[in-house]
């Protein structure tokens, strides 16, 4: 009997010692531990480290619920999850999550809580474990903040950006540059697909090869045009850069593109204008200088032959010189007139209408125009209109190009050869006509009349003494009314060439 | 500048030499003129004819003309260093009014003044009395 007595004591000691023990390993834990009842959720015990580090007694915390000290009550989510995570835990899981706990003074830490299920003294207990991850917390927030903030300025933004990889396949696009995908390619532009297979024929080649300069370290930032499927042409401010691992490895290129057509539109507006407005003050100048130098001139004759008649010792013979001399210079002021009015009006005619025009009819009709300036069959024409016969012009600007040029090669035609020969050729050239006016005539000595050639009124032949030389410029101005260009190329005594480009479709200025 | 005995003109319109002519000829009808269109073809005049036998000559110049401006003339007429300047005077006679003209003529070192067409008898007065 003693014996066993004797046994019980032992066991007893042995137990109590074993007791002490356990709880020595649960109190002095590094970890803060909560034991929890499974049914009601009240917490039953707490150790040291749980108390220090949610700032309450053990005495405060046990036979309460944690959400009448850390746990937060405010989020029915964190109520749920809860709940949840208990469940889990009875049906054998364990659980690890993050969770904020609430210090006794108030300010909110982040934990990582392990939770399980154990059985002490028979009874089903929720064990809870939990340590501060403060720090490493704070930062994946921030990062997660950065990165919301990043997704949101990425999404947001009117810039349409796009990540490829070192073989251009697409890594990432955001949704503005979907958007250009759909309305430029008709495609969406898919995390794996090739910007080479993707892109169409358009400047395809100068795109790729601007990606492949990118790759290589270069950074493009140009203005672009780009077709949008609807048919119109939109502007952006394309951008492309490599993309650095740290160790300064070229992994990608990222692409942006900034819609910029109305301020490139109305900047080719602008430009427009501005040059119009230059131009339109140039030809004001000219026509100043036109005006002073050229209608003085006869007027100047005028005045010395009526001076001359009122002398009273002329001869019946000289006054009547004089009288023919000054109707003359009269009628050379009228003409300068009208040819200057004419010029003017040419900028203001748009009641003209378009219409298609044959070229060879048009030499046809000038031709028996100029018929009495060609007395003695010698004028040869050698036209040749195979290449393009048909322009969509205005008639009446046609006409009047041709007819001077055709004038002009006769009048200037070289005495010492026997005939006369003009040259006409049309080609086409992309979207234009390209026309040829040649002659064997005298020329024009270029180096030194350049400039003037297509001057008003200036005259390379005193002494041929027809005409007063407005031709050329009438011409340059009806060439370039109908939206072409006219350049000149002349040998002294060999001969002149006009070259005329005009568009198919003619415009007005 | 006394009375010239030759004349000088130099325009590339006929008719502003007809006039010019036809006055100076009422003035002083013992004067040789020689009228020229082109102005290459009087620059060889002066520089045979009159290096030669320099006399009191007048030269009346145009400015606007196709073959040859009035101030490349000048130029040229620079080169010649004419031996007798002191009997040599030049005029610009122009039908321009601009003043720019009139202030480059005026500044020129060789032109004695500058004159707009059309030549009358009261500025031929004006310029050659003593």
């Amino acid at each position: 009997m003693e014996y066993l007595e004797q046994k019980n004591k032992e066991h007893i000691e042995r137990t109590k010692i074993a007791e002490a023990n356990y709880y020595e390993l649960f109190d002095k834990a590094n970890v803060a531990i909560l034991i929890m009842e499974a049914d009601t959720g009240k917490i039953l015990e707490a150790n040291t480290m749980a108390a220090h580090l949610t700032g309450y007694s053990k005495e405060e915390l046990i036979n309460k619920h944690p959400y009448d000290t850390i746990s937060s009550l405010d989020s029915s989510i964190s109520k749920i999850s809860a709940a949840e995570n208990i469940r889990k835990v009875m049906d054998g899981q364990d659980v690890v999550s993050d969770r904020q706990y609430i210090h006794k003074t108030g300010h909110v830490f982040w934990v990582e809580v392990s939770i399980s299920k154990a059985i002490i003294d028979n009874c089903e207990r929720i064990i809870v474990c939990f340590h501060e991850i403060e720090s490493r917390k704070k930062a994946e927030q921030a990062l997660r903040k950065s990165e919301a903030n990043m997704r949101s300025i990425f999404q947001h933004t009117n810039i349409g950006f796009g990540l490829l990889d070192a073989s251009l396949n697409i890594i990432y696009c955001n949704e503005k540059a979907n958007d250009w995908g759909r309305d430029s390619l008709g495609a969406r532009l898919e995390e794996g697909k090739n910007v080479i297979d993707l892109l169409p024929d358009y400047n395809k080649d100068a795109y790729i090869e601007m990606l492949h300069r990118a790759l290589n370290g270069e950074s493009i930032n140009i203005e672009t045009a780009y077709p949008v499927l609807d048919g119109t042409l939109s502007w952006y401010q394309l951008r492309m850069d490599a993309v650095y691992t740290p160790e300064e490895d070229i992994i990608g290129v990222i692409v942006s593109a900034e819609n910029i057509t109305d301020s490139k539109l109305a900047r080719i507006d602008r430009d427009r204008m501005l040059r119009d407005l230059i131009q339109r003050n140039k030809e004001h100048e000219q026509f100043a200088y036109i005006v002073s130098h050229n209608l003085r001139g006869p007027l100047a004759n005028i005045l010395g032959f009526v001076n001359l008649i009122q002398e009273d010792d002329n001869s019946k013979a000289e006054i009547g010189e004089y009288l023919r001399l000054l109707s003359e210079s009269a009628n050379k002021l009228d003409e300068t007139i009208r040819d200057l009015s004419r010029l003017l009006q040419l900028k203001r005619d748009i009641n003209e209408v378009k219409e298609w025009v044959s070229l060879s009819n048009i030499v046809n009709d000038v031709r028996i125009g100029v018929r009495n300036l060609i007395d003695d069959n010698t004028v040869i024409f050698d036209t040749n209109f195979s290449e393009v016969n048909e322009i969509f012009t205005f008639k009446i600007y046609m006409y009047s190009i041709v007819y001077n040029l055709i004038t002009n090669s006769i009048k200037y035609k070289n005495h010492n050869r026997r005939k006369t020969i003009i040259t006409i050729r049309s080609y086409k050239r992309g979207n234009k006509i390209k026309l040829i006016f040649k002659d064997n005539g005298i020329g024009i000595d270029l180096e030194k009349n350049k400039e003037f050639v297509f001057g008003l009124y200036k005259r390379f032949h005193p002494q041929v003494s027809t005409g007063k030389g407005v031709g050329l410029c009438m011409t340059k101005a009806q060439v370039e009314g109908l939206g072409g260009k006219i350049d000149i190329k002349s040998k002294v005594n060999k001969g002149t060439q006009f070259i005329i480009y005009l568009p198919y479709e003619a415009e007005i200025n | 500048m006394q009375r010239p005995q030759l004349f000088i003109l130099i325009d590339d319109e006929e008719c502003s030499n007809k006039i010019s002519k036809a006055f100076i000829k009422k003035l002083y009808p013992d004067a040789a003129i020689a009228d020229f269109i082109s102005p290459l073809q009087a620059l060889l005049y002066i520089d045979n004819e009159y290096t030669t036998h320099p006399i009191p000559t007048a030269i009346f110049l145009d400015i606007n003309m196709p073959e040859m401006n009035g101030w490349q003339v000048l130029e040229k007429l620079q080169e010649l260093q004419l031996p007798v300047k002191a009997c040599l005077a030049i005029f610009m006679l122009s039908s321009s009014i601009d003043p720019k003209d009139k202030q480059k003529a005026e500044e020129h070192p060789l032109i004695e003044d500058y004159i707009e067409k059309p030549l009358s008898k009261e500025v031929l007065y004006s310029l050659f009395s003593e």
